[in-house]
């Protein structure tokens, strides 16, 4: 149980929230363990895994064509090898049963981080920086609703898609642009759905409140009463996301395979920035929760 | 390089039509005079027609036996067919003629005639025929909820007379063109406000009608066929290529797939017109693309004389990293010149028609695109590529071969044997001598009929007997192939062999990489048992720039002593980005 002493509580006025998000931000920073606990949540796995990918293909490294195809990137020479597999290699068994792993990985990797996302909302929304144990406690207190919102959120989703797709191609046979417009649109509301689940999870810890509609509740009172700010984070984290995902791609299409120590110095930093953005989103979402809240109830009284 | 100067053919077989479109019922009425003029040294008894829109009449017909009923994915809707019949038909002076079907579905007429057609004489016949045009269907009908309409086989057109026969086939699933060089006057009456795509040039304005309709003509010289698409809906898109005026018909949502064609073509005119002569031999003012609609893929990915259409695999959300409009256009402007000036049989030696025209294709995307058909992921793909995987798969073929005999075979033996075979020989002679053998025949047979024995004399001459019968007898003719082998002997030691096996031998080289040092010599891959090297280099590779694509398998054509650790290191550091990708994808 987290200490009732601990929490926070910001009053900013309307229309300020820029400065005083920027106090929750900070903390992404100077709390710095989740961040490390999320890079490595993905970065060690991904190492094994990766490992374990390549080892059947031991023989390749020995085929010129092989290492043609990974250096000019080309798919011909890949389709060739893929074509006449090497004699002696069992490696259809091995790559099989790796590439398994991945999606089982990552079903694993989603439940662990589902288990942190509540320690993670505690250490932004405390006013004081979490212990471990307070950290695994609030990870575990709020784990089964989590869940249940994630379910919601994928079911809101299929929903959603399929509704708008359906409307997109009837809108696209009677006029091709209103229906490329209908898809577009339809993609921001499921974008935009996605991020009110996700806050609702910021509100449970913010509130200290379990009950799923109510936090769903809150969420959508925090974005009623903040629709810009919340919006603008929204755009911008994916923006972030997109800009350092194709920064990640750029540099590693201009380093050769060969270069791996370089590859692997370029592209981590990526990585860490990526999970960095994933967090302040998260802080966002606690600080305008928090902040919504008392203006909230202000309102209410007028 | 290529001879630029063409003489115009005599005219063979000529028409004038007149044809009025029905977009409700789909069907073509019109009346047709076709004047043949006999060139040949011998008398002509009768008249062949093809009337292959029959072949679409039924699922029961050859075409459909053969072909599935499907047509590149796409299915026959038998509520919809397609047919031609021939209503009248007579001479000049009123004399009527009577006709017979040459085979079971009536894709073939025989027109008796009174008497026979002399050396030098014209024989002008006149008829009024019927053609119902199905739902878009291998290249021709009609789509859009019937707003898009495709013509293609869609009059009675004459046979080749030649060696004193008629050379004309039944419409079979894998061929479509024969015909003989002639001028085509034909006026189309369709809705007013349809926009219309033809073969030549239209030589006046639509003329309006009082029943709601209007009437263009068009003309052309110097054609084998005519063909024509039309839509209230098409825009089009202009350019000039050097004297040619190009003209790309589209759907709105398709104006930048539009734009990319017009690119393709225009580039391509370039390029072919350097390589083989000009554009229709000079002969021809204009060039016409039609970007098929979204439900008319069927219609989309055919040539016809100074018209082509693009679309086969869809117009409107094609990513500008894959360039399958690029490949279509390309493909089918090549047979601008294979097959509509350069007029090969297509149903005896097909591989001469899409053989040459898939070649010229991977020749164009390898100038204009570095040889990618796709660039998208960051990883290429070559067009050469997708045409090795057909011939890997199924190697064991002649290229030669009627269309129907060569079965499920055709697409190897049509295409992708014939692309890979010109390729490898384009690389043992070298371009230069490649360039002066394509641009001598081309220039030769253009507006005639060449045949595989023209094509071998022009190959002796150009490149040598040497080289002409490895080619032919060993390739062309053969069902031999090439797998080139890096071997490590079983003994232990560790010992290298370079091995073979099939009966086809390419002239390559063999690097070998050692101590930083790499040698160079010449493969003796017609060595019975293989040849064990002395000395066990770091690395040795067979044939390393790939001149040999007809080699089966090019991923045994190297190895190194040891793996390439930096490389494997490389992957590994990839692979971990990737995974962090996708697992971190939610945030």
């Amino acid at each position: 149980m987290i200490e009732p002493q601990e929490r926070v509580v910001l009053a900013p006025p309307v229309g300020r929230a820029q400065p005083w998000l920027k106090a929750f931000l900070l903390r992404v920073v100077q709390r710095p363990w989740p961040w490390l606990l999320r890079y490595l949540l993905t970065a060690l796995p991904a190492m094994a895994i990766s490992v374990l990918l390549t080892l059947p293909m031991g023989a390749w490294f020995r085929l010129p064509l092989f290492l043609d195809a990974l250096d000019r990137r080309s798919l011909d020479d890949l389709l060739e090898i893929l074509l006449h597999q090497p004699e002696g290699q069992s490696l259809g068994l091995s790559l099989t049963g790796t590439i398994v792993l991945i999606p089982i990985a990552w079903v694993v990797l989603r439940l662990i981080g589902l288990w942190l996302e509540g320690g993670i909302l505690a250490t932004y929304a405390l006013l004081k920086a979490p212990t471990w144990r307070t950290f695994a406690e609030a990870s575990s207190r709020w784990f089964g609703r989590f869940l249940l919102l994630a379910l919601i959120g994928i079911a809101l989703s299929v929903i959603l898609t399929g509704g708008i797709a359906g409307a997109a191609l009837l809108a696209g046979r009677v006029n091709r642009p209103l229906g490329i417009a209908a898809g577009i649109a339809g993609a921001a509301v499921v974008i935009l759905a996605g991020a009110w689940v996700r806050l609702a999870r910021a509100a449970m810890v913010v509130h200290e409140d379990g009950r799923v509609l109510h936090a769903l509740g809150e969420a959508w009172r925090t974005i009623a009463h903040r629709p810009l700010v919340f919006l603008a984070l929204v755009a911008g984290v994916l923006a972030l996301r997109a800009l350092l995902t194709w920064l990640g791609g750029a540099l590693g299409a201009v380093v050769p395979m060969r270069a791996w120590l370089l590859s692997l110095v370029i592209q981590q930093p990526v990585q860490m920035a990526l999970v960095g953005a994933g967090l302040a989103r998260r802080a966002a979402e606690v600080g305008l929760v928090t902040g919504t809240r008392p203006a909230q109830r202000a309102l209410d009284h007028v | 390089m290529a001879q630029a100067s063409v003489v115009a053919p005599p005219d063979v077989a000529s028409y004038a039509i007149d044809a009025h479109y029905d977009p409700e019922t789909h069907t073509i009425r019109a009346t047709e005079t076709l004047t043949y003029t006999n060139r040949t040294d011998a008398a002509i008894p009768d008249l062949v027609l093809h009337l292959y829109l029959n072949a679409f009449r039924s699922e029961e017909t050859l075409w459909m036996r053969e072909a599935g009923p499907a047509h590149r994915g796409y299915g026959y809707d038998a509520n919809t067919p397609g047919w031609t019949r021939i209503d009248e038909i007579s001479l000049p002076d009123g004399t009527g003629l009577s006709t017979a079907a040459v085979d079971a579905d009536e894709t073939l007429v025989r027109v008796d005639l009174p008497r026979p057609v002399g050396p030098g004489e014209a024989l002008v016949v006149e008829m009024a025929f019927t053609a119902q045009l199905p739902k878009v269907f291998a290249r021709t009908g009609w789509a859009d909820g019937g707003e898009f309409v495709m013509a293609g086989q869609w009059f009675p057109k004459a046979g080749v007379w030649e060696q004193g026969a008629w050379n004309a086939h039944p419409f079979h699933a894998n061929s479509e063109f024969y015909a003989d060089f002639g001028a085509y006057d034909v006026a189309l009456t369709l809705p007013e406000g349809w926009v219309v795509a033809t073969t030549g040039v239209a030589v006046a304005e639509p003329v309006a009608n009082r029943d709601g309709t209007a009437t263009q003509r068009f003309a052309a010289q110097h054609v084998i066929d005519f063909a024509w698409g039309a839509s209230p809906h098409f825009r089009t898109q202009a350019a000039r290529a050097g004297d040619v005026h190009v003209e790309v018909f589209h759907y709105p949502g398709a104006r930048a797939a539009a734009r990319r064609v017009m690119q393709a073509t225009v580039d391509g005119l370039q390029l072919y017109g350097a390589w083989y002569g000009p554009y229709g031999g000079g002969l021809y003012p204009e060039l016409t693309v039609i970007l098929t609609p979204e439900d008319a893929g069927g219609a989309g990915g055919m040539e016809y004389p100074t018209l082509f259409t693009v679309g086969a695999m869809g117009s409107t959300f094609v990513p500008a990293c894959f360039r399958m409009l690029e490949v279509e256009t390309v493909h089918e402007l090549a047979h601008q010149w294979f097959q509509s000036v350069i007029a090969t049989n297509e149903a005896e030696a097909p591989w001469l028609d899409e053989g040459f025209a898939e070649y010229s294709t991977a020749r164009a995307m390898d100038r204009l695109y570095e040889g990618a058909m796709s660039t998208c992921g960051g990883w290429t793909l070559s067009y050469l590529a997708t045409r090795r995987l057909e011939y890997v798969l199924a190697p064991e073929t002649p290229m030669t071969g009627t269309a129907w005999d060569l079965g499920d075979a055709w697409v190897t033996a049509t295409y992708s044997k014939p692309v890979l075979a010109l390729m490898t020989l384009e690389r043992h002679v070298g371009e230069a001598a490649m360039g002066t053998f394509l641009a001598t025949y081309a220039g030769r047979y253009a507006f005639t009929h060449p045949t595989e024995v023209d094509l071998r004399a022009v190959m002796a001459e150009t490149l040598g007997d040497a080289v002409t019968t490895w080619f032919f007898e060993d390739i062309v003719e053969s069902t031999a192939t090439l797998d080139a082998q890096v071997v490590v002997a079983e003994n232990g030691t560790g010992a290298i062999r370079l091995d073979r096996t099939g009966g086809l031998c390419v002239p390559v080289t063999v690097r070998a990489v050692d101590d930083g040092e790499t040698v160079e010599s010449e493969w003796p891959c017609d060595a019975a048992d293989g040849v064990d090297l002395d000395e066990t280099p770091a690395a040795v590779v067979i044939d390393p720039e790939r001149d040999a694509v007809l080699d089966l398998n090019l991923a045994n054509n190297g190895l190194r002593q040891t793996p390439d650790r930096a490389a494997w290191l490389g992957l590994i550091v990839r692979a971990i980005r990737v995974l962090q990708l996708v697992w971190g994808a939610g945030g």
